[in-house]
Order: C-alpha cells, then sequence, then structure tokens
C-alpha cells in the first residue's frame, strides 16, 4: 500500500469530490420540492391527478438508478434532447429519487391528525394558510428522517454517475487507477472520501431533527414563531 | 437527426434477454440467501454484551451502508486480486451484494429482535424452553411477522442494486443491453427492453410487499378475536 501516490493526485480526487457534493446537493434539493406537489397529488381525491403520480411513483421505484442514467445519457438523444453529462445525469438522479420523497412526504401528510386540518379550516384558514402553517411544518417533522436517509442513497447514487462518463469522485478514482495500476490505494481513498460525507451528512441530520423537534426548541429559545413560518416558506416556494 | 423508432428491434432482441434474466435472478437470490443468514447470525451476535462485538458490529453496518455499492463491486472486483484474492466477476458481484444486503438486513433483524419484548423471552425460559424451542416458537415468528416488510422493501432495492453489476462487466439484463447497445447503437430500445425487464421483476416483489401488508393488517385485525391455535398453524407458534 503507497499512501503517497493518492496525495500526488490529491488535485484530481478534490475537484471529483466537490462534483460528487454538488451533485448531491442539487439532487437532494430539486427532488423534495418537486415532490411535495406530487405528493400533494397523489393524496389528491380526485383521480386523474392521483392516478399519474402512484404511476410516476412506482416506475421510478421499479427501475434500477443505472438505467435511469443510461437511458438520459443515451436515450434522451432519441427525443432530440441534447443534454451534456451532467445535467443529463443530474436529470436521470433526481427522477429516481422522486418516487421514493413522494412517499415519504405522503406518509408525512397522512400522520397529521385529521383533527389539525379541521381545527385550522375552523379557525378560518385559506387552503394555501393551512398548508404552509398547519400540516406542512408538522408533515417534515414526519418525514425528515427517511429524507435523509434518502439523501445517504442519492450520495451512493452519484456515483453511477461515473459510468455515463461525469467526472466526480469515483470516476476520478477510477480514471487514476487505471493509470497508475493501483486500485486499492484509489478505491480506499474513494471510500474515505465517501464515508466523510455520509458522516457530514449524519451529523447534520442530528441538527435538523433537533432544529425540529418542538420541545428541545422550546427548551432552547424564546421566539420559536418567528422561526419556523419563514423556514417554512423558504421550502414550499 | 431523426432517429427510427425499430420497434421489430425490441421483439428480436427480447428472447436474446433470457440469459441476462437468469443471471440478475442469480445475483440476486444468491447475495440474498448469503446475506440474509450472515445478518440473521450478525442480529443474534449483537444480543451478546461486549463493547467490541458491538463496536464491530456497529462499524460493519455503518461501513457497507454508508459506501457506494459501485465501489465496494470495483473493490472486489480490482483490489482484492492485488491483496491476493482473486475473484471471477460473478462472485466479486455475489461478494459486494451480500456485504451491502447483510448490512441492511442486519439492522431488520438486529430491530425486529428487540422490539420482541423482553417478558417473552423470560416467559418462555419461566416456561421451561430450551433455547432451541424458544427461538423456533416464541422468538421468530414475532421477528419474522415484524421483520417481513421492510424485508421486502429491502429485496426490492437489492434486486435493483444489482444492475451496478454491469460496471464489473457481468452479463446480467444491464451489462447485456450495454453490450448490444455497442453491438446495434440503439439505445433507446435496449434500455426500453431492460426498464421492461425490470419494471416486471420489481412488480413482483412490489406486489409481495403489498400482500404481506394486507396478510399482516388482517392478522393484526383478527388475531385479537380468534384462539390462538387457529392462526398459529402456519407458524407453529402456539405457546404450550
Amino acid at each position: 500500500m503507497n499512501v503517497a501516490i493518492v496525495f500526488q493526485h490529491w488535485h484530481l480526487l478534490l475537484t471529483g469530490t466537490l462534483t460528487t457534493i454538488g451533485l448531491m446537493l442539487v439532487v437532494g434539493t430539486v427532488a423534495p420540492l418537486l415532490s411535495i406537489p406530487l405528493a400533494l397529488a397523489r393524496l389528491s381525491r380526485r383521480r386523474w391527478l392521483s392516478w399519474p403520480v402512484a404511476v410516476l411513483s412506482w416506475f421510478t421505484r421499479a427501475v434500477p438508478t443505472l438505467v435511469l442514467l443510461f437511458f438520459a445519457y443515451y436515450g434522451l438523444p432519441v427525443f432530440g434532447i441534447y443534454l451534456n453529462p451532467i445535467p443529463s445525469a443530474l436529470a436521470a438522479l433526481i427522477f429516481s429519487a422522486l418516487g421514493y420523497n413522494i412517499e415519504f412526504f405522503r406518509a408525512g401528510f397522512r400522520a397529521v391528525p385529521k383533527g389539525q386540518y379541521e381545527a385550522a379550516r375552523a379557525l378560518g384558514m385559506s387552503r394555501w394558510a393551512m398548508l404552509k402553517r398547519i400540516v406542512f411544518p408538522q408533515a417534515l417533522r414526519v418525514a425528515t428522517p427517511s429524507l435523509f436517509s434518502n439523501l445517504t442513497l442519492n450520495l451512493k447514487g452519484t456515483a453511477l454517475a461515473s459510468l455515463v462518463s461525469v467526472a466526480e469522485l469515483s470516476s476520478n478514482a477510477q480514471a487514476l487507477l487505471s493509470d497508475t495500476y493501483r486500485p486499492v490505494e484509489f478505491l480506499v481513498a474513494a471510500a474515505v472520501i465517501y464515508l466523510l460525507l455520509n458522516s457530514a451528512l449524519i451529523w447534520l441530520q442530528r441538527r435538523v431533527e433537533r432544529h425540529l423537534d418542538p420541545a428541545a426548541r422550546k427548551a432552547r429559545s424564546s421566539k420559536p414563531a418567528v422561526i419556523k413560518p419563514k423556514a417554512c416558506n423558504a421550502a414550499t416556494r | 437527426m431523426h432517429y427510427a423508432f425499430d420497434w421489430s428491434f425490441i421483439f428480436r432482441v427480447l428472447p436474446r434477454f433470457g440469459s441476462a434474466v437468469a443471471v440478475t435472478l442469480e445475483l440476486f437470490v444468491t447475495s440474498l440467501l448469503i446475506s440474509s443468514t450472515g445478518a440473521m447470525l450478525l442480529a443474534l451476535l449483537s444480543r451478546r454484551r461486549g463493547r467490541v462485538i458491538h463496536f464491530c458490529l456497529g462499524t460493519f453496518s455503518w461501513l457497507f451502508r454508508g459506501l457506494p455499492e459501485l465501489i465496494v463491486l470495483l473493490f472486489a472486483y480490482l483490489a482484492l486480486p492485488r491483496m491476493g484474492l482473486p475473484l471471477p466477476s460473478f462472485w466479486a458481484a455475489i461478494l459486494g451484494l451480500a456485504l451491502i444486503g447483510m448490512a441492511y438486513e442486519y439492522e431488520i433483524f438486529r430491530g425486529a429482535l428487540e422490539a420482541v419484548p423482553r417478558g417473552q423471552f423470560e416467559a418462555a425460559r419461566a416456561l421451561g424452553m430450551g433455547r432451541a424451542r424458544m427461538a423456533q416458537r416464541i422468538v421468530m415468528p414475532q421477528v419474522f411477522r415484524i421483520a417481513i416488510a421492510p424485508y421486502i422493501t429491502f429485496a426490492c432495492s437489492a434486486l435493483k442494486r444489482t444492475s451496478i453489476a454491469s460496471a464489473i462487466s457481468v452479463p446480467e439484463i444491464m451489462g447485456l443491453s450495454e453490450r448490444f447497445n455497442e453491438a446495434f447503437q440503439k439505445p433507446f430500445e435496449l434500455m426500453l427492453v431492460s426498464m421492461i425487464f425490470y419494471v416486471a421483476l420489481s412488480s413482483l416483489l412490489m406486489c409481495a410487499e403489498w400482500g404481506v401488508e394486507r396478510w399482516l393488517n388482517h392478522e393484526r385485525a383478527v388475531a385479537p378475536h380468534r384462539p390462538a391455535p387457529v392462526r398459529a398453524a402456519a407458524p407453529n407458534g402456539a405457546p404450550e
């Protein structure tokens, strides 16, 4: 094992890591944002709204991410859509994360007790205000752990983008190992970086969950009411 | 550029995927069998007290749930030969998939074991049951009911995960369609074919998931009103 060789090529690993982080952040924000309205549509009583979303969610959960990546890379040009590797990989990764995110938000919305809806309506809130102030904050708290564990899956999924020529961490590691014939060193290096990113996500999850936990927040801060609606605004729009 | 959809190509190529579907299923079933056995043993091991055991189990689970599948498979295929363990690509894929699966299933089984109330163990022991009989009649039937739904959900993701074996040149569904694509340059049709196969296979598992959930809900609704032996006939779990 030759550790020095890994440090000789640190810049390629670093740029790869940054690309990986970027991919993960875009997928991890766009997919949940898209899936909130879709989850609401899935829960709608109108069949023409809920059925297409149900099919979409089933389809994205049934097809491997890799197939979607190849489809976006090789298949989209067939429809006259020519994307660079990174946007096409992003489209595929977001699409494949969509199904699970829809299910998480759906579970979150369903976990809000019926009485909350009725009380909000009894107070004369509009549908939008009810959603924003009453339902969404509670649903988000239920969905947060699953959303974060899905973020870990997204992180691992970005590694597959290396197979459709996106120069992210595992792709750079593969290029380096075939240049230097040192598979052990570079795969271990990539593994360590992925585990560090993963641990950062777990740390972030703990922080966010503590932030969303009403009991802990009441103990900590004197102005909880101001913080919450703002956070919600940002998340729903 | 206008792309000519060649629908007849799909029907021509579809029968050729038989062997690839077989490879996918072999990967899936073999790695699932190995990982389930291993995970059950690890979960039983986690019942023991001891810091070292718990640290090792925790690290194992964190490692293989945190690493990208691609890195694990590439390591098994490219790095292990350098470390004196040359594996053919199929078995490298099995090894990687089994280790990843074991980490996830370990968490499922451990959670299910912990969900069995302590009093059940104590009551079984108080009735003079031996370890084997307690496991067979009291513990495992309960673990089975708790773990079955997440286990099938996991199996569904494990099935999709086999597609990554194509990256280490295992000729499963995805691997074969990539090879065909190199030969025929028909990406759209070939991706459609592999989508069809994956959707069909995972839909089977999703139906099983749905069925099991219905069965469990039914059982929960019915159980309190019926004498135990009626239900217990299947898993052989009636208390003596």
